[in-house]
């Protein structure tokens, strides 16, 4: 129904304002939405914003936890690498052999030590007895013969 | 003009039950409208095409609430008023009142210019009318607007508004007789700065 149909008695009282609002009316139908209202262009900005936001913070995650794990790493390495004036100060101690004896030990006692391994004798075959521990003697520059001997 | 009503609500229907496609067309078909809805509520363009997709994005989140075979313009205008209502609010909280040449401003993007002396003074007082509805209560404006500026019929106003339809009609009727006593107001006392004595 349009507006100037039900027109009632009084509204022709302003005719002149009526005629004036018809005009601003037919400006206002001249005007039309730019474009496509729909599907929404701010909640698809929203969604743009919040993508971006969350690869923002994610990657931040990831920078974090990669530096993190990277830490114990670095502290290796820096221990590896010593300052030089330490390895100079390691180094002669490094280079003298395992077996070497210290050359400012001198025995007062010398002498040759044999070493030999016990065993054990086993009757022969049908033979009763047991089997007897054959304990070798030592012979080292601590033992009585030779305390005899000098 | 508003679009068929029948065509569209068809659409709505189809929207409701799920048809995303079916509430595209609603809003290409209806989207003039809404705009030119907010324009006639004294909104600037920015804004109106905002409130037209405020408007719409309401009505799809309401979609499944909608009763088949109602009247769809009805429903979009009462969505549209009340976002309309809001970013009034808005824009008067900020900037203090609402600039009273925004519904004017519509005449300058339609109009051609001319050089008569009679056109430019019809134009002055075609502004001085836009410049006085957006000065009226904010009540008597939105039934101006929708009955004049947008030529909805009384139903449909009482609709949009959320009120009787004899409310709207005494609305009308206080609010033209306001916009008149203004403007003869105004033109006395501009008579008398031009220094002609009222006759």
């Amino acid at each position: 129904m349009d507006a100037r149909d039900d027109k009632t008695q009084p509204d022709r009282q302003f005719t002149d304002l009526l005629d004036g609002m018809d005009v601003l009316a037919d400006a206002i139908d001249h005007r039309a939405y730019p474009g496509r209202a729909w599907p929404l262009r701010r909640p698809v900005r929203r969604l743009v914003l919040r993508v971006l936001a969350g690869a923002a913070a994610a990657a931040v995650i990831v920078i974090g936890v990669v530096l993190w794990s990277n830490k114990p790493h670095r502290d290796t390495q820096r221990l590896e690498s010593t300052p030089q004036i330490t390895q100079v100060a390691s180094r002669p101690v490094q280079s003298q052999p395992l077996w070497c004896v210290p050359y400012e030990v001198d025995p007062s006692i010398s002498g040759h030590v044999t070493l030999e391994i016990p065993s054990i004798t086993m009757p022969p075959e049908g033979e009763p007895g047991g089997l007897w521990w054959n304990i070798p003697t030592i012979s080292s520059p601590f033992s009585p013969e030779w305390s005899n001997a000098s | 003009m508003p679009p068929d009503n029948v065509d569209i609500s068809n659409l709505m229907d189809r929207a409701s039950s799920g048809d995303d496609g079916a509430f595209g067309e609603l809003s290409l078909v209806s989207q003039d409208e809404l705009l030119r809805f907010a324009l006639a509520h004294g909104l600037s363009f920015a804004d109106s095409a905002e409130a037209t997709q405020e408007a719409l994005l309401r009505a799809y989140r309401a979609r499944r609430r909608w009763r088949a075979g109602s009247s769809v313009m009805p429903w979009l205008y009462a969505i549209a008023m009340n976002v309309v209502r809001e970013i009034d609010r808005k824009r008067r909280r900020e900037a203090g009142s609402m600039d009273p040449n925004l519904l004017a401003g519509v005449l300058e993007a339609s109009s051609t210019p001319t050089d008569s002396s009679e056109a430019e003074t019809h134009t002055a007082r075609l502004r001085q009318l836009a410049a006085a509805i957006q000065t009226l209560p904010p009540r008597q404006r939105e039934a101006v607007a929708c009955r004049f500026l947008r030529r909805m019929s009384e139903r449909d106003t009482a609709a949009a508004m959320g009120c009787a339809e004899g409310t709207v009609k005494a609305t009308v009727h206080t609010a033209l007789k306001g916009l008149r006593d203004k403007l003869k107001q105004e033109e006395s006392s501009s008579q008398v700065e031009h220094g002609r004595p009222r006759r």
